[in-house]
């Protein structure tokens, strides 16, 4: 089997509005980007992936929008729903096969087109036994947020500080949309979601669009050299997927996607093995119950771990320095792709004020974002 | 090929208004028939235990997600459980303010690995004790039933 690696990415800074191009042009400049940073023509790309979801479009049978504006007419592709690591991960099984030579995944968001987002929300709750309610959707947050916090023995002051680490975190990333500098206070303060979830604990929308070109090695060698960024490990995963049987107080899904990537990866010890980490923070709760589900704590309260400095730039093992969903913004199935290639630039020494010294290797991963149990982790490395 | 000139001037970026006026029915099924009768015509709720693995279901299925074996073995439960998590809101689903606050919570029904997510009515609760807490559901009266999650009004604090 083919070893797959990372050929370009192309990317659109994240913003809050983008009404100076539509969002076929959104991901149109994000190609441009991606194949020019791959030193290829979109006439060498043998598979193409695009990875949206209707209701967020706002198109039914949105697949049909995607191909030209990616230079993928006439050619194999397809668009699945999920999360852009399971595009990711679908284009690298894909050349695995050996059918493929380079793949390409696109993922994109144009938040700023849809007008309300809770109603969006609210119809992917099931119709029969959980719409009956009326609220805010987010309320099912504001439940796993609690039996989490109850469970583990985190306060809301820290799940706080969670938001404000990627915040201030993303004020160096330039692609980034939410960059700020704020306090726990500030943070808690903010309007009540749904208790103990305040407005300052949720991920603000955002649009953009990536580009990701993947590649066999034999490509990757004959045109990067020394200087590439490998997929390790992979592992996709949906727990329980019905709410009368979730595990409220864990994020089952990653923690088996995690496990699973780390075993591809021949990784027994994460949390020694792995130089940093970028997960999934939709809500700022999220990022804690991530790092522990990723097996990155040793056990420890990630709470007093993010106290202390663990988890930034100068700490042992950093978490979320490109900002994460909280600072680079919320563009559904794109913004795990933004974090995707902060952490490439990272592994290539490109990450500027966020630079680390000599990272060798990291896990992304995913979270297909509520009312889902459905998550995916990706190992990268360089040469 | 690239974008030679984009949209630089808020007065010229034009947007087409749309929406989505899609409408639908959502048929229950055999296992949600149970429950909706037996909600309206007993004010209980039905759960289904597998034979293989003793799980029980609530609300009730055809199947099991961990045998993915048939299950039939309907039981009648009490509309009564305990607050396994809970949560406040502010607003409803179209980002306006809510009359009130409302409590949230799911709440595992006694004798089934399950729940329903309902609206808790709490008098001078406790933030420190309403997890965990037994509650039961007010329903409809009955003639005013029409077998759905709305026949239950709430669920409230047992005394
Ligand atoms: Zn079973």
């Amino acid at each position: 089997m083919s070893k797959v690696g990372i050929l370009g990415i192309g990317i659109v800074p994240a913003r809050a509005l983008s009404s100076d191009v539509s969002y076929r042009e959104l991901i149109f400049e994000a190609a441009v980007k991606a194949y020019e940073d791959a030193g290829i023509e979109p006439f060498d790309v043998d598979t193409f992936v695009s990875v949206s979801e209707d209701f967020n479009e706002g198109v039914s049978i949105f697949d049909e929008y995607v191909p030209d504006q990616l230079g993928a007419v006439l050619k194999p592709v397809h668009t699945i729903s999920g999360d852009g690591l399971y595009g990711v991960i679908s284009v690298a099984m894909q050349i695995m096969t050996g059918m493929f030579r380079i793949g390409v995944v696109e993922a994109h968001s144009k938040a700023s087109n849809v007008l309300n987002h809770l109603k969006i929300l609210e119809l992917a709750l099931d119709p029969v036994y959980l719409r009956h309610t009326g609220v805010d959707p987010r309320f099912l947050a504001g439940l796993e947020m609690r039996a989490y916090m109850e469970a583990s023995g985190i306060d809301a002051e820290s799940v706080a500080r969670a938001a404000t680490h990627q915040r201030t975190n993303a004020i160096w990333n330039p692609l980034a949309a939410y960059p700020g500098k704020f306090s726990p206070d500030d943070v808690l303060l903010t309007e009540v979601v749904a208790e103990p979830l305040t407005e300052g604990m949720v991920a603000q929308p955002a649009d953009g669009a990536v580009v990701v070109v993947l590649a066999s090695e034999d490509v990757i060698r004959s045109q990067k050299k020394n200087q590439a960024v490998w997929i390790e490990g992979m592992g996709f995963y949906t727990s329980e997927p019905s709410f009368d049987t979730w595990v409220w107080e864990r994020a089952t899904y990653a923690e088996l996607s995690a496990r699973k990537a780390y075993e591809m990866a021949g990784i027994s010890c994460p949390s020694k093995e792995i130089s940093f980490a970028e997960v999934d923070s939709r809500y700022a709760y999220k990022m804690l119950q991530h790092i522990e589900a990723c097996a990155l704590t040793d056990g420890r309260n990630p709470a007093q771990l993010l106290r202390d400095g663990f988890f930034s730039k100068e700490g042992t093992l950093p978490v979320n320095l490109s900002g994460a969903h909280m600072g680079i913004g919320m563009m559904e199935e794109a913004t795990a792709l933004y974090q995707l290639a902060f952490a490439a630039d990272q592994l290539l020494g490109r990450a500027g004020r966020m630079q680390l010294s000599d990272p060798y290797r990291c896990i992304i991963q995913s979270w297909r974002g509520l009312p889902t149990r459905s998550g995916a982790t990706c190992i990268l490395s360089r040469d | 090929m690239s974008i030679w000139r984009k949209v630089h001037v808020n007065k010229k970026a034009h947007a087409w208004e749309g929406d989505i006026p899609i409408y639908f029915s959502y048929t229950v099924g055999p296992a949600g028939e149970k429950f909706f009768t037996a909600l309206k015509e007993k004010g209980v709720f039905v759960a289904v235990r597998c034979r293989q693995c003793g799980k029980v279901y609530l609300p009730p299925r055809i199947y099991c997600e961990v045998c993915m074996e048939d299950v039939e073995e309907f039981v009648e439960v009490q509309p009564e459980g305990r607050v396994v998590t809970w949560t406040e809101v502010t607003r409803d689903s179209r980002g306006s303010l809510l009359e009130k606050p409302e409590l949230i919570g799911f709440i595992n029904i006694y004798n089934t690995d399950g729940g329903i997510i309902h609206k808790i009515v709490a008098k001078d609760f406790s933030k420190e004790s309403l997890t965990g807490a037994e509650v039961k559901a007010v329903l409809k009266p009955p003639a005013e039933r029409s077998g759905e999650l709305g026949d239950i009004l709430y669920f409230e604090l047992k005394v």
